[in-house]
């Protein structure tokens, strides 16, 4: 274990215990913060990235990561408003806590859960991450290719929206990421003649204004008012005895379910919460809780979320697969310091790789111990509206864009890019499978072209290698599976409007 | 609405020039792939998935253009107007001025708060990206009047 030594010597650091420091809080506050998360914010820091060093930059970011899930929770109880997607869960039963005067019991067995979740996935990632580094080394285009596709597929079935769309939006990304060099014949594609686009689109252009204007903007057309009451009166803060033991069981289920889901390209904070929520549900003896505040339903979603947005760095730092799209934002700093991720990661840049894992345990304490005494201030930041923050936000964008090359061009691009997000927002399109499919575009497209170049034409190629062809199958099934679920939803769609639009006709119902 | 219809009809357009942007650099073939081949196959997935939405989606589910939707043509114009200023006028004087009409004409704040919170906002970004990080910005109309021009 003397590398994991070597990365505490990393993450001590004064540097980079500054650096945590600074992540985890900003971290939990725009996850406090309803409207700014946590990928809109590690875009606009990837500009002030450039001045740090690989370990530092990944160190803050992943801290902001880590740290949003935090925040999240706090308006979830308090507010029954998710600040981020996998807190949704919480504010089921964290909500009803609150109403019974029991948010700071909520808040507490978020925050202990979290810790011990996260905790957990941590040591997980460490013993395991090495290993897979060394199986990946093995792995060929064929691998990468179906991987790589894979993980937009899971992100995709996952996602908020229906899979079409964020497939489109995937799509887009693939697309965007063509423009420029190609990675193979070293032509230029789609560049219209112009010098800029030689290279291709910066990320941290496409991020900034997808998520930075364009997100700025949509928001205008919505009613940005709080109105919902906070429950703010909170005695105790801690859990009591029988609290913690009803939560030691979905604790420590929570902490398994989310390494795994996490580890799982495409994996999330909202799919492992809202599995650890089906899992309680039906194991506890307190079943009927569920719903009406039972603790249960806080601790293990918590518990899952936070261990989940830990475990998603295993793809990211031993194959070089981003799961969503906050990842492809990392992954797109590591590339702007010169680092490919990949299996090499642990080899070339162990101070990077276990510097960042080390990090993570001294993150996850700085949260626990911040997160219970200042539960009381944070909750004062809900006071802040988003017509303060989001011409703030806005501002950090544009001048942020222009720090990258120092260039009016690119802010004007973000604008560009500002407008184009907002034009697909309408349509219901996501900025973030955008993002990861523009990530992931080159590996995609070069992995194919090579794996095809190898096997001479032979598409079966694929198919041959067992890791890949397993990967293929579960990719069919869960792209069969979403196309049946959307096409089963249109036809009961239709069907209830057909009931819907002949009132008068009753016994119509009974066909259906 | 028609709007959302319109725009996925844009969208769909741009799909199926993309395949024909890919067909003209070359698909080469499966044993030597051209650099147009992924790009068709991208785009012909989006073209088709584009057809499908068009299809099978009800238009008025999605949004269309909202009676706010005018606050969305003002943003844009603004930054547009910012980008001019920040090239001729340099960074503060824009960003002030940004700043004061996004808190009170788009945000409802009252003056002396925007004045407030513009002033302190604009002077944070300059100390953080000229000062300390040193980003050289298009020569400032504010600081020049100070005498104090850096670049």
């Amino acid at each position: 274990m003397e590398a994991i030594m070597q990365g505490f010597e990393v993450a001590l650091a004064p540097i980079n215990l500054l650096y945590v420091l600074l992540g985890v809080t900003v971290g939990m506050i725009i996850g406090v913060l309803p409207g700014l998360g946590p990928a809109p914010t590690i875009a606009l820091m990837l500009p002030l990235t450039y001045a740090l060093s690989p370990e530092t930059a990944i160190i803050m970011l992943a801290g902001i990561y880590y740290g949003s899930m935090y925040g999240g929770t706090i308006t979830s109880v308090l507010l029954r408003i998710p600040g981020e997607a996998a807190s949704v869960v919480t504010a089921i039963d964290g909500y009803e806590m609150a109403k019974r005067g029991r948010a700071g019991q909520a808040l507490g067995i978020s925050a202990i859960g979290s810790f011990i979740g996260g905790t957990i996935a941590i040591i997980g990632l460490t013993l395991f991450a090495p290993w897979l580094a060394q199986v990946a080394l093995g792995f060929g285009p064929a691998e990468y290719a179906v991987l790589a596709f894979f993980g937009l597929l899971l992100a995709c079935y996952v996602g908020s929206g229906t899979f079409a769309r964020a497939f489109i939006a995937v799509c887009i990304g693939l697309l965007l990421a063509t423009v420029g060099q190609d990675p193979i014949s070293g032509g230029t594609r789609f560049t219209g003649g112009q010098i800029e686009l030689y290279s291709g689109f910066d990320l941290v252009v496409i991020a900034i204004g997808l998520f930075g204007i364009g997100e700025v903007i949509y928001n205008l057309e919505r009613d940005s008012g709080l109105t919902a009451r906070i429950h703010t009166k909170f005695r105790d803060l801690f859990p009591s005895r029988s609290d913690l033991r009803r939560s030691a069981g979905p604790i420590g289920r929570g902490s398994l379910l989310g390494f795994v889901i996490g580890a799982l390209p495409g994996g999330g904070g909202m799919v492992s919460s809202l599995a650890s929520y089906a899992v309680e549900k039906r194991v506890s003896k307190n079943r009927d809780e569920f719903g009406k505040g039972a603790i249960e339903g806080v601790a293990g979603p918590e518990t899952a979320n936070n261990a989940s947005s830990t475990s998603a760095f295993i793809p990211l730092l031993t194959l070089g697969i981003p799961s969503n799209a906050v990842l492809a934002l990392i992954f797109g700093a590591l590339l702007l310091q010169g680092i490919t991720p990949g299996p090499r990661l642990v080899s070339e840049n162990p101070e990077v790789f276990w510097g960042v894992i080390a990090s993570m345990y001294i993150g996850n304490l700085m949260l626990l111990m911040m997160s219970l005494p200042l539960v009381g201030l944070f909750a004062q930041l809900l006071r802040v509206r988003m017509s303060i923050l989001a011409p703030i936000a806005l501002m950090l964008s544009l001048i942020g864009a222009y720090s990258i090359n120092n260039s009016i061009t690119d802010v004007w691009l973000v604008i560009g890019f500002g407008v184009v997000g907002y034009t697909l927002r309408k349509i219901g399109l996501e900025p973030g499978p955008i993002v990861l499919g523009f990530v992931l575009g080159t590996i995609l497209e070069t992995s194919f072209r090579q794996a095809l170049l190898t096997s001479n034409g032979d598409m079966s190629i694929f198919l041959a290698r067992p890791f890949s062809a397993s990967l293929l199958v579960l990719v069919l099934a869960v792209g069969s599976l979403s196309v049946w679920k959307s096409s089963k939803r249109l036809r009961q769609k239709r069907r209830a409007e057909r009931t819907s639009v002949n009132p008068s006709r009753p016994h119509e119902k009974d066909h259906v | 609405m028609v709007a959302s219809a319109v725009f996925k009809l844009v969208l769909l357009t741009v799909g199926l020039l993309a395949m024909a942007g890919g067909w003209q650099l070359g698909l080469g073939t499966l044993q030597e792939p051209g650099p147009g081949l992924w790009p068709a196959m991208v785009a012909a997935v989006l073209a088709a998935l584009t057809v499908f939405l068009l299809l099978n989606e009800r238009h008025s589910e999605v949004e269309g253009l909202t009676p706010r939707s005018w606050k969305v043509a003002v943003a844009v114009a603004t930054l547009v107007v910012f980008v001019f200023g920040l090239a001729y006028l340099g960074l503060i004087l824009p960003t002030v001025l940004l700043l004061v009409f996004w808190f009170r004409w788009l945000g409802d704040e009252p003056w002396p708060l925007s004045l407030l919170l513009g002033t302190i906002f604009a002077s944070a970004y300059y100390v953080l990206f000229a000062v300390l990080l040193g980003v050289p910005f298009p020569p400032d109309l504010v600081l020049g009047l100070f005498g104090a021009n850096n670049t």
